[in-house]
């Protein structure tokens, strides 16, 4: 393996350890009695930070938003599982990123086939629009780059790219070991680069 | 540090010095300077993280979502979504007592009480006897050159 387990405690200030972990133990407790407004404030604060880990582990909005809201009608059913950071070390953050990805890897399963979002936008014809556009595509090859990465590989980097989480968090949330996660997001990174810049070139 | 150590560093931690432990950072920029490839494979990584980190997916107003989730949890309650105990939900074992109170639980054992109303251990037999079969029985018994007691023992 590339990294030592003393590497991987150099990237602890990079975690995302703060009182809001805190306050969504608290909210989860609430919640675990019925308390709607609980859940409502809970929802608010995770649901975009969800929707957008959804979007580039999925690829497409529509299905995001639907994986989204399928987590949180699995965290208001089964908050009394929900087990204290104290109890069990672990993040409501992590158990919830942890039901999405699951959700999402189901989701794309189910509709290997058939992905709607795949369908192109129409082409903005107003001033200005040319930017939006090369941005745009720049986006769709991202988007494109990051599909055609496996599953696990993806999870990973998206984990620990985009939401900047600890590799020893993303291990947690994918269930796998830290050299593991090592490994994929090698891999991963190595493919971005060579898809992006090099074939470009 | 070689080529390999150095491409492994970059492909973990990214082009993001900041990100890569703080005993690796000197090493490979001074690596970087005698080293054109690794220069250029630097290089090629800053290109690519700034293309990576320019896709943010539009999320967009966030509260049409929230209301559909809200409206689906009309339906669904914390306190009736069934309790699995901590240790066995812990253990990971997919063991669930709800089983029981399941359609396919309940038919069983449904079943399974039917059953032991029926069942009886030491069937008695509800056809009386023939008395001609008792009386030929009598006849056959005195004939032995054994006596029987009353309940049928042997003198």
């Amino acid at each position: 393996m590339f990294l030592t387990s003393e590497r991987m405690q150099e990237q602890a200030p990079f975690s995302h350890v703060t009182d809001e972990a805190k306050d969504d133990a608290d909210l989860m407790r609430h919640i675990a009695g019925g308390d709607q407004r609980a859940f409502q404030r809970l929802m608010h604060r995770h649901l975009a930070r969800t929707v957008r880990l959804a979007t580039r582990i999925m690829g497409g909005t529509l299905a995001a938003e639907d994986v989204a809201q399928e987590a949180f009608i699995r965290v208001w059913k089964h908050a009394k599982d929900w087990e204290e950071p104290s109890k069990s070390g672990a993040k409501f953050t992590t158990w919830l990123y942890r039901i999405v990805l699951n959700l999402c890897i189901d989701e794309k399963r189910k509709n290997r086939f058939s992905n709607i979002d795949d369908i192109p936008e129409p082409v903005d014809g107003t001033p200005g629009a040319d930017g939006r556009m090369e941005q745009h595509e720049q986006s769709k090859r991202v988007q494109a780059a990051l599909g055609e990465l496996p599953e696990r590989q993806r999870s990973a980097f998206v984990l620990c790219f985009y939401e900047e989480y600890s590799n020893k968090e993303a291990a947690d949330m994918l269930g796998i070991s830290v050299g593991a996660i090592e490994s994929l997001l090698v891999r991963s990174r190595r493919y971005l680069r060579d898809k992006l810049v090099e074939e470009r070139s | 540090m070689t080529l390999d150590e150095f491409r492994n560093n970059v492909d973990l931690y990214s082009a993001d010095l900041s990100l890569w432990p703080q005993a690796l950072v000197k090493p490979a920029v001074a690596f970087m300077k005698d080293n054109a490839d690794a220069a250029a494979l630097f290089e090629k990584q800053l290109l690519a993280d700034a293309q990576l980190r320019e896709y943010t997916p539009r999320t967009g107003d966030m509260s049409a979502l929230e209301a559909r989730i809200m409206q689906g949890l009309t339906a669904q309650s914390p306190a009736a979504a069934p309790k699995v105990a901590p240790v066995i939900a812990a253990q990971n074992t997919g063991w669930k007592p709800s089983w029981i109170f399941a359609p396919s639980g309940g038919l069983m054992v449904v079943a399974l009480i039917g059953f032991l109303a029926g069942f009886n251990p030491q069937p008695k037999s509800y056809i009386p006897l023939d008395p001609s079969y008792v009386a030929e029985e009598q006849v056959l018994a005195s004939a032995d050159t054994y006596a029987y007691g009353t309940n049928g023992e042997i003198f």
